[in-house]
């Protein structure tokens, strides 16, 4: 035990030892400026060479994005994601060989309704972000969190992709690029334009003016946000809402992938959350390099080799302007959310130990969802409504879920007949007739409503059939829930009401519900796709 | 004032109005916190021992989330 002390004691000396007269580790004759990992000091002009060359490095390693392609940058105005906006700018502005060669266009997506902040703060913050854009001249899109209330519930359904990424094909389109003279070559979407022309130009107003979104949305923002009880709640459905708003302008402007400014310290950080928060099934596309989950537009991380520090020093160092927008976390204490102590959790490690963040996020790099194959893209039930990965939750009996789920049943049992008495486990339920929208079947005797609001085994969401609760149902305090992964089905835990969810989400709940219904309704008269499939492996 | 240590302890006396942990932990910056000194890395400079010029140019950049 002593030796492991002492041998700690020593690095963390050895670490803090003043160096003032360091050189560049590169280069051996500039001053360094700044040290990277332990003991990679770099001096300006090398560490300039080393960020550019790492993102450029890090697109072409991936083969993701294909000339000509259209490429939404999803920037917050913080450090990571402007950071990601002066690199895009930059890799453009190179000489015919080196240059980048996909079509960039911005989006920024204006949370402040969410955090109660004012409409003068921002305005004044999108104001500044615009001033930003101009500058980059690409085509830029200003979108208040409120838009959500507005969109339709075909966001929440996964495209198939007709994507194949393979290195031929990406070869293949390099080399028609380059005979086309660098014109972009549309590969995909121009079917689907017409048909979004209307629904552009609704989306046009918010486009090079100030916007102003309607008062009674913000409000509904804000009803929303306050009937979620715990900030890690909050924290995740903001996330969720603005990947959905994300996509949303993804798919109306035909931009076919979105760059996230996300940064390696980040992604650590989000890695080690997305556990705690039961997210674990979804950790390869949550935080890998290309996530593509919602089929026609892919999400990429470019940033995701760069760590935090490195970031803020680029900015500082280049000059790259970014704007401080106060979220939902700012001067809240440590222990405020999951992940907000994670985010300290790992900054106080990476500060003693400078290989926390990259040994957390090599880990994240090996991962991949073993679901991933098997999973029907054809099949809507089988995606998370919110998150739309794979559902996590059709696992065998004897499984930490179910126990959980059990466990929970019990104990709610236990307070809704306020006696010491169990609840019976899985009571058929009674029969219901089409299962209105918000509160269940709860059955009458528990008249356990309120949170979890679920007596028995009540919660049937296939409603027609009746009688299908032989096997223990998950505890539901609406139908939503059995469309969500656990961990989504965790957030919407939190919350007091789903009435306050915006309407694509309750709207597109209920479409897959009948879909559900439907299918059983005609299932006998079906073909036996799943038995003819059913192979020995 | 003559090192970063003292100024640290400067800053947290008259410039902080409110929550002083989310900027200084023991006796040093919160982590996640980077300190510059005339646009170099503290790290090499001694961080804390660093011993202050006249006109000298200290930044904090918060790299965290919420800042």
């Amino acid at each position: 035990m002593c030796q492991v002390d002492e041998e700690y004691n020593g690095l963390l000396e050895s670490r803090s030892l003043p160096g003032a007269s360091k050189k560049c580790m590169k280069c051996k004759e500039g001053t360094a400026v700044l040290i990277i990992r332990a003991g990679d000091a770099f001096c300006r002009s090398c560490f300039k060479e080393y960020f550019i060359h790492k993102f450029r490095a890090m697109l072409g390693k991936n083969r993701v994005i294909f000339p000509g392609e259209k490429v939404l940058l999803a920037v917050s105005g913080g450090l990571a994601s402007s950071s990601m906006l002066a690199q895009v700018q930059e890799g453009l502005s190179r000489d015919a060989h080196k240059k980048l060669r996909f079509v960039p266009g911005i989006v920024y997506v204006d949370e402040g309704g969410a955090s109660g902040r004012s409409l003068e703060e921002r305005q004044q913050a999108a104001a500044q972000l615009e001033h930003i854009f101009q500058a980059t001249g690409f085509p830029y899109y200003i979108v208040p969190l409120e838009e959500i209330f507005t969109l339709p519930s075909s966001i929440l359904e996964a495209v198939s992709a007709i994507s194949d990424s393979s290195a031929s094909s990406y070869k293949a389109a390099v080399d028609q690029f380059i005979q086309n003279g660098g014109e972009a070559v549309d590969h995909k979407g121009k079917a689907q334009d017409s048909s979004l022309a209307d629904a552009v130009s609704q989306l046009q107003t918010h486009d090079r003016q100030p916007f102003i979104p309607p008062a009674d949305q913000t409000q509904a923002l804000a009803r929303l946000f306050a009937s979620v009880k715990t900030l890690t709640a909050k924290e995740d459905l903001l996330q969720t809402l603005r990947q959905h708003l994300i996509l949303r302008v993804a798919r109306l402007r035909g931009y076919s992938k979105v760059m996230l400014g996300e940064s390696c310290t980040r992604l650590a950080i989000k890695l080690l959350s997305s556990i705690s928060l039961g997210r674990g099934a979804a950790l390869a596309l949550d935080t890998g390099f290309a996530d593509p989950r919602f089929g026609d537009v892919v999400m990429v991380r470019p940033m995701r080799d760069y760590s935090s520090k490195e970031i803020a020093f680029y900015n500082r160092l280049f000059s790259v302007p970014s704007v401080f927008t106060p979220g939902l976390d700012t001067k809240t204490s440590d222990k405020a959310s999951i992940q907000r102590l994670t985010e300290s959790f790992v900054t106080k490690l990476q500060t003693d130990f400078p290989s926390t963040v990259s040994t957390i996020y090599r880990t994240s790099e090996k991962l991949q969802s073993a679901r991933s194959a098997q999973t029907n893209d054809a099949d809507p039930p089988s995606k998370c409504l919110l998150c739309l990965c794979a559902l996590d939750t059709a696992v065998e009996e004897a499984s930490a879920f179910n126990a959980t789920l059990q466990s929970e049943r019990l104990s709610q049992g236990k307070k809704a007949s306020g006696s010491g008495l169990p609840a019976p486990a899985p009571a058929p339920a009674p029969a219901l007739g089409s299962g209105s929208g918000g509160q269940c079947c709860s059955s009458s005797s528990a008249g356990g409503s309120g949170e979890g609001g679920c007596g028995g085994g009540g919660g049937g969401g296939g409603g027609g059939g009746g009688g299908c609760c032989s096997t223990p149902r998950p505890p539901v305090n609406s139908d939503l829930k059995t469309l969500l992964c656990y961990s989504c089905r965790l957030t919407i835990k939190d919350m007091a009401t789903v009435d306050t969810l915006p309407s694509y989400i309750t709207a597109a709940a209920e479409w897959r519900k009948r879909r559900v219904e439907m299918r059983k309704e005609i299932s006998e008269f079906l073909l036996g796709e799943d038995e003819d499939e059913e192979q020995p492996c | 004032m003559r090192d970063m240590r003292q100024l640290l302890l400067w800053i947290q006396r008259n410039m902080l109005k409110e929550r002083p942990e989310l900027f200084v932990q023991g006796d040093t910056v919160r982590p996640g916190i980077l300190v510059l000194i005339n646009d170099a890395d503290w790290e090499l400079l001694g961080e804390l021992e660093y011993e202050l010029q006249d006109q000298d140019n200290v930044v904090f950049i918060s790299t965290l989330h919420g800042g």
